[in-house]
């Protein structure tokens, strides 16, 4: 479990962070939403491990991830993060290389670190006319594929991404999506995500924590935040403002419907049900 | 890092901000070759609080300068110390001789590098980036008529002060990134250091070259052309007050010369 | 019958990364572009990552030239060296990160540096400075800071500065991508109202369905070649042309769509939230 205790962080004298507390159990998915400049990237960064707040601390499993003495190295922690446009972070002579990085760093031996790269590109469809290529050479959806296997590829308990879809079209960013939520049925590890608009990821989380200014505005399941989205600044997902108009009037579409193909499913239940209904009264 | 804050400029309307930017950097260039030239311990004092005064005028907090001035006054320090070391034990004088000319030496010192960056402190909080790139330019105006193409330094100017400041924060951001995968310029080894700046600086400067590559074409969309004619919105003219400032940096220069004609 | 005339005009373009020292040469990212857009007019260039629209869009004003065929804008060929200007003018460009098109340390800098390159007068500057802040909603910014600004308010100040040269067709690179919910509101606003207020024409590049719903006309590009180019209403509700071109169509299209398929009368190009919802409120008031 995932615990942020009173976190405050500033920057330049002024607080980007303020009082920040939320638990994250193992296996869920956590969703962080909040506009540009509302200290999402920072929040990240310290839930990594890499940033020390000013107070405040992480608990991981009941250990501070900042006090060395309890919790060992950082990566022995099983955090792995994929951060903003990561397609930065690729530089090594190909891309091969960029994904073994970080556990040679660790100094795993070659074995097990070719085992691990075929397992991961196996399951992102990475070929292996990608794997010999240049980073500088590949295109951008795939540059994003191959940032997210250079972070799956150490199995983390822990997987957290800063804005994974930013850029990416929807097509694109579907696909992306699609490939966390079958990592997290498979490992059943801990996410958390970023964003700084509330979309159709946020049907995947099990809660939402909106900031505000480095404030917590909200914490909660998805279908209350979708409620709140006009007041807060952010447009609910298109399926649940379809459904919202039509309940208004007294209909009863489930609000956990999801997908368009739910989505077709429930309508034409309605229609059949108020058919039905019709014949009756007939 | 975050201490060495000289190089931010600080908006404000103080005496010292109205100032034609030309002024301030040739009063600079010309207070720092007198600095260089000054002999005795009254000349420096002299400046130093002379500059003193200007950091007053200029209503930024002392504060500021004080964070700059304490990292030199720790550097000075210790070279001292090492200095009186040196010359106890390898050239065997009397302490009490040595003593005094090193006290003031360092001293000598010491004013010297806090004037120096008095100056430049001043000059940088109280000068937009706009105005030093177009000072610059101004003042190599005559250079044209030697081929020399000072649009073109100004532009330059103008980019480098509105891009550095992205860059060293992208730089930051790939400190961390790499951190993640392990590679930490924390590291005790020194190669391991060096290893850590390399996986940084690779991909920073690859960063580097398509963000110009996206400024240049942003550039040549508004018709940015290098050898073309253009126009400026912004024209640098001397004021009633600007000739108030020339009186007085050439009253310190005075000030400068006097004393150190005084012989201690 | 009033002529509008075609002020945009691709032929036959096709385009290949030039290739280094004559070796081997690279494959086409454009194949066989052919477009024809009137003054005033709003359309939209849809596609998934890597399709080329990026390339397209530096084809509007010369900044890349076709390998094969011809760009004609406002009746200049992008291929003259001499009509370079005058294109490069009259043809303003946004692109999808604002950071990297802003040149200066303030907003009234910035929006200047494009009318110093014209060689427009001191009082012209100022003049147009004033009119386009106000345009983008940021009056009174003049002397702001360019770090200071909010990504949203930096794409609004590169949008400024290319209307500061007065263009009449203004090209824009995914300009929302990189913005929050309120911001690509704030600035799709503003594209409409320089397209139905000033007449400016508008060729929007963008991978979202809901910005592109507003443009008169669509093209749908897939891997370097016009897979579609026709009526905007036409293009969106046609839900399998949208999937074969790895584009995600709306969810309320999704919907009409299936429901007509079912044999109910409706209008499948009701794509906002609301008029989707109505439809299907129709459906279920009819049931007698």
């Amino acid at each position: 479990m995932i615990h942020a205790e009173n976190i405050y962080f500033k920057y330049y004298k002024e607080y980007v962070l303020k009082n920040i507390n939320f638990s994250v159990k193992n296996g869920e998915i956590f969703g962080i939403i909040g506009k540009t400049g509302s200290g999402k990237s920072t929040l990240v960064n310290i839930l990594s491990g890499l940033v020390k707040p000013d107070e405040g601390t992480v608990f991981i499993d009941g250990k501070n991830i900042f006090n060395k003495k309890e919790s060992g190295n950082l990566l022995s922690k099983k955090i792995s993060t994929v951060f903003q446009h990561p397609e930065k972070q690729l530089f090594n002579k190909c891309i091969y290389d960029d994904i073994a990085f970080s556990m040679k760093n660790q100094n795993i031996p070659e074995d097990i670190i070719k085992k691990n790269i075929t397992e991961v590109c196996k399951f992102l469809n990475i070929s292996d006319d990608i794997l010999n290529s240049s980073p500088f050479c590949i295109s951008g959806g795939e540059k994003r594929k191959c940032a997210l296997a250079c972070a799956l590829v150490t199995k983390p308990k822990i997987l957290i991404l800063d804005e994974p879809t930013s850029g990416l079209d929807a097509y694109t960013a579907n696909k992306f999506l699609n490939y966390i939520k079958e990592y997290h049925n498979k490992e059943k590890s801990t996410i958390i995500f970023t964003s700084n608009s509330v979309g159709n990821f946020a049907y995947l989380c099990d809660k939402i924590l909106i900031l505000d200014n480095g404030e917590e505005k909200i914490l909660d399941k998805p279908e209350n935040i979708f409620k709140k989205c006009k007041e807060l600044g952010f447009s609910a997902p298109n399926i649940w403002q379809i459904i919202s108009i039509i309940n208004s009037k007294g209909y009863n579409i489930p609000e956990k419907t999801s997908t368009i193909s739910e989505m077709q499913e429930n309508i034409w239940k309605l229609i059949k049900e108020k058919e039905v209904e019709n014949k009756c009264k007939i | 890092m975050q201490n060495l804050t000289f190089g931010k400029y600080i908006s404000g309307n103080s005496s010292i901000h109205k100032i034609d930017p030309r002024i301030k950097i040739m009063a600079s260039i010309l207070l720092f070759s007198f600095i260089f030239s000054a002999k005795n311990l009254v000349s420096l004092t002299f400046v130093f609080f002379a500059l003193l005064g200007t950091v007053l005028l200029s209503s930024i907090k002392l504060s500021r300068f004080l964070k700059s001035l304490k990292f030199i006054l720790i550097f000075t320090s210790i070279t001292s110390f090492i200095n009186l070391i040196f010359e106890v034990y390898t050239m065997n004088k009397s302490i009490f001789d040595v003593k005094y000319n090193i006290v003031a030496n360092s001293f000598i010192t010491l004013l010297k590098l806090f004037s120096l960056i008095l100056i430049s402190s001043v000059i940088m909080y109280t000068t937009s980036p706009a105005g030093i790139s177009a000072a610059i330019s101004s003042l190599l105006s005559p250079f044209k008529y030697l081929g020399l193409n000072t649009e073109e330094i100004a532009i330059t100017i103008t980019i480098s002060m509105r891009f550095l400041p992205i860059l060293l924060s992208e730089a930051k951001n790939m400190i961390l990134i790499q951190k993640s995968r392990g590679v930490s310029i924390e590291e005790k080894s020194i190669i391991l250091k060096a290893k850590a700046l390399l996986f940084i600086s690779v991909p920073v400067f690859v960063l580097s070259l398509k963000k110009a590559h996206e400024l240049a074409e942003a550039m040549e969309s508004r018709c940015y052309n290098v050898n073309s004619q253009r126009t400026k919105y912004k024209i640098l003219k001397l004021k009633r007050e600007d000739l108030v400032a020339i009186i007085y940096i050439f009253a310190i220069i005075l000030g400068v010369i006097l004393c150190n004609k005084i012989k201690i | 019958m009033i002529k509008v005339e075609n002020i945009i005009k691709f032929k036959n373009v096709s385009y290949q990364k030039p290739s280094f020292f004559g070796v081997q040469k690279s494959k086409y990212i454009l194949k066989n572009i052919n477009l024809n857009i009137k003054k005033g007019e709003f359309v939209c260039v849809m596609g998934a990552n890597g399709c080329g629209k990026s390339t397209l869009a530096k084809h509007f004003n010369g900044l890349l030239l076709p390998s094969q065929g011809d760009v004609i804008i406002c009746g200049k060929n992008t291929k003259n060296d001499k009509d370079n200007l005058e294109i490069k003018k009259n043809v303003g460009m946004i692109f999808q990160n604002p950071e990297s098109q802003i040149v200066a340390c303030t907003v009234e800098e910035e929006i200047a540096f494009g009318m110093e390159n014209l060689c427009f007068s001191r009082e012209k500057m100022g003049k147009n400075i004033k009119k386009v802040l106000q345009d983008v909603n940021l009056a009174g910014h003049e002397k702001a800071s360019t770090f200071s600004l909010s990504c949203g308010e930096k794409q609004r100040l590169a949008i400024a500065s290319v209307l500061a040269m007065q263009p009449k067709i203004l090209i824009l690179d995914e300009p929302t991508s990189m913005l929050d919910d309120k911001s690509k509101g704030q600035i799709f606003d503003i594209i409409l109202k320089l397209n139905k207020e000033k007449g400016i024409t508008i060729v929007l590049i963008t991978h979202f369905i809901n910005e592109a719903v507003y443009s008169d006309r669509t093209v749908i590009m897939n891997n370097g070649s016009m897979a579609a180019f026709g009526d905007t209403e036409d293009i969106i509700s046609d839900i399998n042309l949208l999937k074969n071109n790895n584009l995600v169509p709306p969810e309320s299209a999704c919907v009409l769509d299936f429901l007509k398929n079912k044999g109910y009368n409706v209008d499948s190009k009701a794509f906002s939230n609301e008029s989707c919802a109505e439809q299907i409120f129709k459906i279920l008031g009819s049931i007698k």
